[in-house]
């Protein structure tokens, strides 16, 4: 009996540590993506590697299709290395560069996908359809006349969907989130679609980018995460 | 079995045309040279630049900051969203901060300049108008868009 105890605790030890490490906050991530653009008629395959730490709030973007690009931003700040012509962007910007690719998991990693906390967006009201909870969200007054309402939807502690209106009511922008993945304490959609309408709601761009193979709070982190370009390399430095 | 010339003519002629194919498409293809990057990135940086330039803010700026909003429409420059260049060569994005920003900025100066200053002007001289008219001061009159005012 005290051998079945004994082995009895272990295991649920082992499954509340389990359970603890999985549940864990994110620190830093890496994910494979592909990226399909449809623009103007055309249509751009990208494929590579996302690097995302959180605690810096930088990201590193090692693009291996079509060409071989290694970008980095973080603050006001955005760097772009071409490792096969040895060639280096810098951009540095007034504000904070808007993290490329990582909208999705940034809106995940955030209380209420970070409409209040970082865009001032206010709850107006609820509808449940389907099993779907739809929140309607108010911009902040300052800018009404410029932003309309978005539109969350959410299915089983998942955001679904979210839609964009402009001030007059009509849909400008709708994306889905689809394939969640628990990640961390997170659950992160590892296909995301993403159309832009016109006036007359025709499409102005499709993108669907699919994420695979994510490595979460890995210890020692991914040197990528830390990728400087190398000093041989000329930079040519554009502010803005 | 004796293969006379025709055939040979023949055969030959379809050996060439075989083997010529490959070429005529190769040399059909538009070839993606350094120019057409360029040509492709101008149009797309000029296309995003008109929709992403808030012309409604600069108008303001420009309409009540006068020329600090003329100053702003010409230095104050949104980055460009890094995800348009991912997957991007050199040359592009080159080509199309380049022409992004000018055209950004074009477009914040003329809406500021165009707009915004030309509405303040008008308004300025039927302020003076009505100044004339001793609208301001309170001895009445009408007719203009301060006829409201005149008539306290």
């Amino acid at each position: 009996m005290p051998k079945n105890l004994q082995f009895l605790i272990t295991l649920l030890l082992i499954l509340f540590l389990t359970h603890v490490l999985h549940a864990a906050p994110l620190k830093n991530l890496s994910l494979d993506f592909t990226r399909k653009l449809t623009e103007n008629e055309k249509t751009e395959h990208i494929v590579g590697i996302l690097h995302y730490d959180v605690a810096k709030w930088r990201v590193t973007i090692e693009v291996t299709q079509p060409v071989k690009q290694i970008m980095v931003a973080k603050d006001n700040i955005l760097e772009i290395y071409y490792p096969v012509e040895k060639q280096a962007f810098r951009f540095i910007s007034e504000g904070p560069v808007p993290l490329p690719l990582v909208e999705s998991i940034l809106q995940a990693t955030q209380a209420v996908y970070g409409l209040t906390a970082l865009m001032g967006y206010t709850l107006d009201r609820h509808d449940v359809v389907d099993g779907v909870i739809y929140t309607y969200w108010d911009p902040p007054e300052k800018e009404k006349d410029k932003l309309g309402i978005i539109i969350l939807g959410k299915r089983d502690d998942r955001l679904i969907s979210a839609e964009v209106k402009n001030t007059e009511g009509h849909l400008i922008a709708k994306t889905r989130y689809q394939n969640h993945s628990k990640i961390g304490i997170n659950y992160i959609p590892m296909k995301v679609t993403f159309s832009a309408y016109g006036t007359k709601s025709e499409v102005l761009r499709h993108e669907k980018i699919v994420y695979s193979n994510p490595q979460a709070n890995v210890d020692p982190p991914n040197p990528m995460l830390n990728f400087t370009i190398p000093e041989s390399v000329e930079v040519k430095e554009i502010k803005w | 079995m004796k293969i006379d010339s025709t055939f040979r003519i023949f055969a030959f002629l379809m050996a060439v045309l075989i083997f010529s194919i490959p070429f005529v498409s190769y040399a059909q293809q538009k070839p993606i040279n350094k120019a057409d990057i360029e040509a492709g990135a101008n149009a797309q940086a000029i296309a995003d630049a008109e929709n992403d330039v808030n012309k409604t803010g600069w108008f303001m700026d420009g309409c009540f900051l006068n020329i600090i909003g003329v100053v702003m429409a010409r230095t104050i420059k949104a980055p460009v969203p890094a995800e348009r260049l991912v997957g991007k060569p050199p040359t592009y994005i080159f080509a199309y901060t380049s022409a992004y920003y000018q055209k950004q900025t074009e477009n914040q100066t003329t809406a500021a300049v165009g707009i915004g200053i030309v509405v303040c002007l008008v308004i300025g001289c039927l302020i003076i108008n009505d100044i004339d008219d001793g609208c301001i001061v309170g001895s009445g009159g009408g007719g203009s868009l301060f006829g409201g005012w005149c008539a306290f």
